[in-house]
């Protein structure tokens, strides 16, 4: 990449990335940066790119023009040097059935160049396997599966981590734990996460840092606290007397939509910081306040009005559609 | 590059000591060498009734080289298919189970990790020649020892057990070069084709028309198949022939199969390295 400016904060780059099959764009122009230490969710629609994205960064497939920039170096000039930081899980994580946990761990261990005597057997504990590391893994469960899939991203102790839908398949308990343990990996041990999920809640749950795509391009980037702050907060209360509230409230000037929903509930929109003062004026007027809930926007709501709603909707691309399917 | 060449063939093989697959091969190869080698002997009319005039009876010297010499003949048919098998789901299997993308993602490169495989399908290879070869000496010993051959009649001998045994070795080497070329065919059908049913199937089947080719005169000097039993054939005639010795025809083999093999290879190595991996 000679003439371009990279920035060394970031673990992973990617400049213009774009992967086309025949006259339909997958990915398009995409310019991501994933700052070090970070969980980076990458977030999109089923059939938006992401599993595509993913594949190049990895080598999996080429790119049809742009790169891919892992600790500045391109992966898939230099991928050898490139991928030696990195772990991945794309899709379902798949492993020899007719091996053990530990057995297949090894084995990739081997693959990743070698790793220090005891290092399959703190992977396996930091993933709660060590129990069941002498099983074959074709008696393993989905959860396990996904658990031992995290284990060996962790086998060469990478900079970073990427995650292709990683809760995929898991049930609530086990979506939690995979939660938990994607925070841990980034608090405790400081490996950058990258993670796509077409689901909104595990995004803003488990990021510090989101990337939207959809159609195959990236409609917004940045913290997850930036991307919500909003001007306006919706806040719901709940009060003894509904006529005499919308009295004081009407007076205050950043009170804005005053709906009454009956029973002494009201909500209104207002300015962003000034849930107390609403509160204060209420109290003061003699108002008794028994509820009063702010509202700020979700990452849902953030992610209806940049895409539109889109779902699923993007250019499906052989990979994509296992990804739809997921 | 060799360091980890050497370290994914280390892996290959040991993925494949753990499938009983891969035993299940070798045990169908022997067994099919055993009955026709050891039942050429014992019931001459039913293997003539299977092979044809000019079948396996047709064996000349009552000598543990003929056991071997038959039932070599045998285990290189079934060898084949035992090979097309075999190397038609080495990369195919991985691809459609997906462990394929967790070996690609780690810092390899793909004609490292496809030269390995192909390493380890030779070390396969030589492993079922292996056995084939000293169960069949084996037997052929249980039945008529190891000695020298020679005319019953006349007591002349006609060839010495150490001649014997280098044809042997000859004969061997040959067998395994032969299984293996076709191997490396199993190998590129692998390559191409993703799903391991229809890339094994596709392997199979296009053996046939392959070593078809060898009935036209365009093909019957450089295609590989045309050498398939040449070496079961020349150690036959070894025994009943005096004078005849391995030289020129080893040269035409060697070259066919080594060349066979190499582009096989390469041609594998070239597509997966432009392989979209999804």
């Amino acid at each position: 990449m000679g003439g371009s400016v990279i920035n060394s904060n970031a673990v992973l780059e990617t400049k213009g990335l774009s992967k086309r099959y025949g006259d339909r764009w997958a990915v398009k122009g995409l310019d991501l940066v994933v700052p070090r230490g970070e969980v980076f969710g990458f977030l999109g629609p089923n059939g938006a790119g992401k599993t595509t994205t993913i594949r190049m960064m990895l080598g999996l497939i080429a790119p049809t023009s742009g790169s891919v920039l892992i600790n500045g170096l391109d992966a898939h000039r230099d991928p050898l040097r490139a991928l030696a930081g990195v772990g991945a899980i794309v899709e379902t994580p798949s492993f020899y059935g007719y091996l053990t946990g530990r057995q297949n761990l090894e084995l990739l261990g081997k693959v990743s160049g070698g790793v220090p005597h005891g290092r399959v057997d703190e992977v396996l504990e930091l993933a709660g396997l060590l129990t069941r590391a002498e099983d074959r893994v074709k008696g393993y469960s989905q959860g396990m599966r996904q658990r031992l899939g995290i284990a060996q991203t962790l086998l060469s102790s990478p900079e970073i981590i990427i995650l292709d839908e990683p809760t995929n398949g898991l049930d609530p308990s086990g979506m939690r734990e995979m939660r938990g343990l994607i925070r841990r990996l980034a608090d405790e041990f400081g490996i950058t996460v990258f993670v796509s999920s077409h689901l909104l809640h595990e995004v803003e749950a488990a990021c510090t840092r989101v990337a939207v795509i959809s159609s195959g391009t990236l409609v917004a980037q940045g913290l997850v606290t930036e991307l919500l702050k909003s001007e306006t907060v919706r806040l719901d209360i709940k009060v003894s007397d509904a006529a005499g509230a919308a009295d004081v409230l009407g007076k205050l000037g950043f009170v804005s939509g005053l709906t009454d929903a009956g029973g002494g509930a009201l909500s209104m929109d207002l300015t962003s910081g000034r849930v107390a003062e609403v509160n204060r004026a209420l109290v003061t007027a003699g108002v008794e306040v028994s509820s009063l809930v702010p509202h700020t926007a979700s990452l849902e709501e953030f992610f209806m009005e940049l895409t539109g709603g889109a779902s699923g909707d993007g250019p499906v691309t052989p990979g994509e559609a296992e990804d739809a399917d997921a | 590059m060799r360091e980890r060449i050497l370290m994914l063939t280390g892996v290959e093989l040991y993925k494949l000591s753990r499938q009983k697959f891969a035993y299940l091969l070798i045990v169908f190869v022997v067994m099919n060498a055993m009955l026709v080698g050891i039942g050429s002997r014992i019931f001459p009319a039913i293997m003539s009734a299977m092979h044809g005039a000019g079948g396996a009876p047709a064996f000349d010297g009552y000598t543990f080289a003929s056991i071997i010499g038959s039932g070599t003949f045998g285990a290189a048919g079934a060898g084949t298919i035992a090979m097309l098998a075999f190397s038609g789901s080495m990369v195919a299997s991985e691809t459609e189970g997906g462990t394929l993308k967790n070996i690609l993602v780690r810092p390899v490169y793909r004609s490292e990790f496809l030269i390995a495989k192909a390493l380890a399908l030779f070390v396969y290879c030589a492993a079922i020649v292996a056995v084939t070869a000293v169960l069949g000496i084996s037997a052929g010993a249980a039945m008529y020892g190891l000695g020298d051959i020679s005319i019953a009649e006349t007591g002349e001998v006609y060839r010495t057990q150490h001649e014997m045994f280098m044809n042997l070795g000859v004969m061997y080497m040959m067998d395994l070069l032969s299984i293996y070329a076709v191997g490396c065919m199993g190998l590129l059908m692998s390559v191409v084709i993703n799903n391991n049913g229809w890339a094994v199937i596709t392997s199979l089947v296009m053996y046939f028309p392959v070593m078809f080719l060898k009935n036209f005169g365009v093909f019957k000097d450089w295609i590989f198949t045309a050498y398939m039993d040449m070496g079961q054939n020349i150690l036959r005639e070894m025994v009943v022939v005096k004078s005849k010795t391995w030289l020129p025809d080893l040269y035409y083999f060697a070259g066919v199969n080594l060349i066979t093999i190499a582009l096989f290879v390469s041609l594998s190595v070239y597509l997966f390295g432009r392989k979209e991996i999804h």
